[in-house]
């Protein structure tokens, strides 16, 4: 439904090169899938996440690459028909929810909004829809009189969480959804979206640090790191069958808390400049295993069964040699 | 309700304050009217104590307590009666007033109200389209001209409009051979009187407006919800007006209220400047013909109008920010 091919995203600046914060990244998003975007801060998830959308200011990013979505290329598309497939077939949800909603506005005036804009349903309909909506993601409809100050963190992140869904779109990209709330929230939320997810039959784009959560309720996760993806897998092979250093690394950060013994390890270093260009594979000066070819060939991504890594230690010599 | 009540409660509280301190100002200086004008024929040779006597009957200098001078005063006040003025002596302070007030509201009304609007639309459209070339003209040009001393553009506009061109009357509100009345030939030349202040202060005060709607809207445009909004796929317009525009405007409603409450007062150096027959210009006489009652009346008025304006400005903001009507009930 969705296919991403060498999406390349630079801010750029004044001053300098600028950052290019996505490197020639490729993936698809099927059809009814739970898709979990992990990595850490600055490593171009969200980037990611707003290219997808066309959301970035053509104005301060250059853009290579295509997005498309149903068969129509975003970046193709004029600005009129993009705005028009807005909210109908993708639509977002935005870090913790605070400011996602306009503070004037009752929330079921910002639903009405969207559905005036996209549909031609009556008033009567769209309040019917808009409760549906609230009580679909655990909310009493009522909320949709009160006003967003008047709603709690994880009141206005369900709210908005009805908000994307209010359309029926193909895709909903969540960005960082649950990262300002508390971990029982959290938990509550990311139980519900997907339970709505698998009823609904919509795709999820779920971008977020917390790796723990994503395998969790993910269907497939891609592990992006300095711009790249370097590890795209389903997320029962990911936590058995690992095979990027990074992704590897990552996971000895998390422990399981039923376990007799834990033990748990950081990743020394630090990422990569992405104002600069990368030489090689841009984890390879934090990771063990690398040797020559690391540091001076870039690895193009190589399939792995159901997956994808894109690391040297799997091309087809280095496990032929194996 | 409440939130309207509580606005009610302290808008009178503040009137009451203010009327108070009218009263008792002028009674801590010492002397009084009578004495003053006393020195003044003085000069001119010697006064007789009847004279002096008359003089106050005259001016009508207070007698009797404080207390039941300052409840007569309140009396007065209620039924607009300030007593007579001394610079246009035999005139009613009030109807000194009622003259030079439509001069005032009308053009410095009507300029002021303007000024905002076209100001703030022009504003939210620069914001918009930050870094074009409107927003990169406007924005520069207009804080320049927001920057001139606002008597100098006039004396500049007044002495290559009016002087040399002669496009324009060089001062005053109509025209030396018409006398105020409700006829064509009297509003024609009031109008043509005013264009050069209306220009003057126009021009003056938009960069201001300007500038602040701008930059307030800039910072607006960087909210999750303007993101959102354009995610959601609104029209260019609505997320401009109803989302950005709307949220930007909450804190300029106050600065816009308050420039609205001290037109009563006048446009002092417009006035001045023009010779307008306004209440600027009626504050000078006053204050340079000692003209206590006349002063004190224009106090009075510029004070409730301010407070006055406040007040329509917290139930506007109330109206358009809902956070302020909860802030108001739970406290």
């Amino acid at each position: 439904m969705l296919e991403v091919k060498d999406l390349r995203v630079t801010y750029t600046s004044k001053r300098g090169p600028g950052v290019t914060a996505v490197r020639d990244v490729s993936f698809d998003i099927p059809d009814n899938t739970f898709v979990g975007l992990v990595g850490e801060s600055g490593c171009g998830k969200s980037t990611l996440g707003f290219a997808l959308s066309r959301l970035l200011d053509p104005a301060r990013n250059e853009i290579h690459g295509s997005v498309v979505l149903d068969g129509q290329d975003l970046y193709k598309l004029s600005d009129e028909a993009l705005r028009k497939l807005r909210w109908s077939k993708l639509s977002l949800v935005l870090q913790g929810g605070m400011n996602a909603f306009n503070p004037v506005l009752k929330i079921k005036n910002q639903f009405m909004d969207v559905m005036r804009e996209h549909s031609d349903m009556t008033k009567a309909q769209m309040l019917d829809r808009i409760s549906e909506l609230l009580k679909a993601v655990n909310l009493n409809p009522s909320v949709m009189e009160a006003y967003p100050h008047e709603l709690s963190g994880g009141m206005k992140q369900r709210a908005a969480i009805a908000l994307a869904l209010v359309l029926q779109p193909r895709l909903v990209i969540l960005d960082e959804p649950t990262t300002a709330l508390d971990v029982v929230v959290q938990r509550s939320i990311v139980t519900m979206l997907s339970a709505l997810q698998r009823q609904l039959g919509f795709s999820v784009l779920f971008v977020s640090h917390d790796l723990g959560l994503v395998l969790e309720f993910a269907d497939r996760v891609m592990v992006m790191y300095a711009g790249q993806i370097v590890e795209d897998k389903p997320a029962d092979m990911l936590i058995e069958t690992a095979e990027h250093p990074y992704t590897k690394a990552l996971l000895k950060c998390y422990a399981d808390p039923g376990a007799e013994t834990v033990t748990l390890s950081g990743i020394p270093g630090s990422p990569p400049d992405l104002g600069a260009a990368i030489q090689g594979c841009p984890f390879a000066p934090r990771c063990a295993n690398a040797f020559a070819d690391c540091r001076s060939i870039p690895p193009a991504p190589v399939d792995r069964g159901a997956g994808r890594v894109a690391c040297h230690l799997y091309r087809a010599e280095e496990v032929a040699r194996s | 309700m409440r939130y309207f009540l509580r606005k009610i409660g302290f808008l009178l509280l503040t009137v009451w304050v203010a009327v108070t301190l009218n009263f008792v100002l002028p009674r801590l200086m010492p002397g009084n009217p009578a004495q003053a004008m006393m020195a003044k024929f003085a000069q001119q040779g010697p006064v007789s104590p009847s004279q002096e006597k008359a003089l106050e009957l005259m001016l009508g200098l207070p007698t009797g307590s404080l207390w039941s001078q300052y409840w007569s005063y309140l009396g007065n006040i209620v039924h607009f009666n300030f007593g007579t003025s001394y610079s246009y002596f035999p005139e009613s302070v009030s109807n000194v007033i009622l003259t030079a007030l439509p001069w005032t509201l009308i053009l410095v009304g009507i300029v002021t109200i303007l000024q905002f609007v076209v100001g703030t639309l022009c504003g939210v459209y620069a914001a918009w389209n930050r870094g074009k070339k409107f927003d990169s003209t406007a924005s520069v040009m207009l804080s320049f001209t927001a920057a001139f001393p606002y008597f100098w553009l006039a004396l500049a506009l007044i002495y290559f409009l009016a002087y040399l061109a002669k496009w324009f009357p060089i001062s005053g509100g109509y025209s030396g051979s018409l006398h105020p009345a409700f006829q064509w030939s009297f509003i024609a030349s009031a109008v043509y009187h005013s264009i050069l202040p209306a220009i003057t202060i126009f021009a003056t005060g938009i960069g201001g407006s300007l500038l602040g709607m701008r930059n307030n809207m800039i910072n607006t445009l960087g909210e999750d919800y303007i993101l959102l909004a354009k995610a959601e796929g609104l029209k260019n317009r609505v997320v401009a007006l109803r989302y950005a525009a709307r949220n930007a405007l909450l804190p300029i409603v106050t600065n816009f209220a308050m420039s609205l409450g001290l037109v009563v007062g006048g446009s002092l150096l417009m006035e001045t400047v023009f010779a307008y027959p306004g209440m600027g210009y009626l504050l000078s006489t006053a204050v340079s013909n000692q003209d206590y009652p006349l002063l004190q009346a224009l106090f009075l008025c510029i004070t409730v109008s301010v407070l006055v304006a406040n007040f329509i400005a917290d139930l506007i903001s109330g109206l358009l920010d809902p956070r302020l009507r909860r802030g108001a009930t739970t406290s």
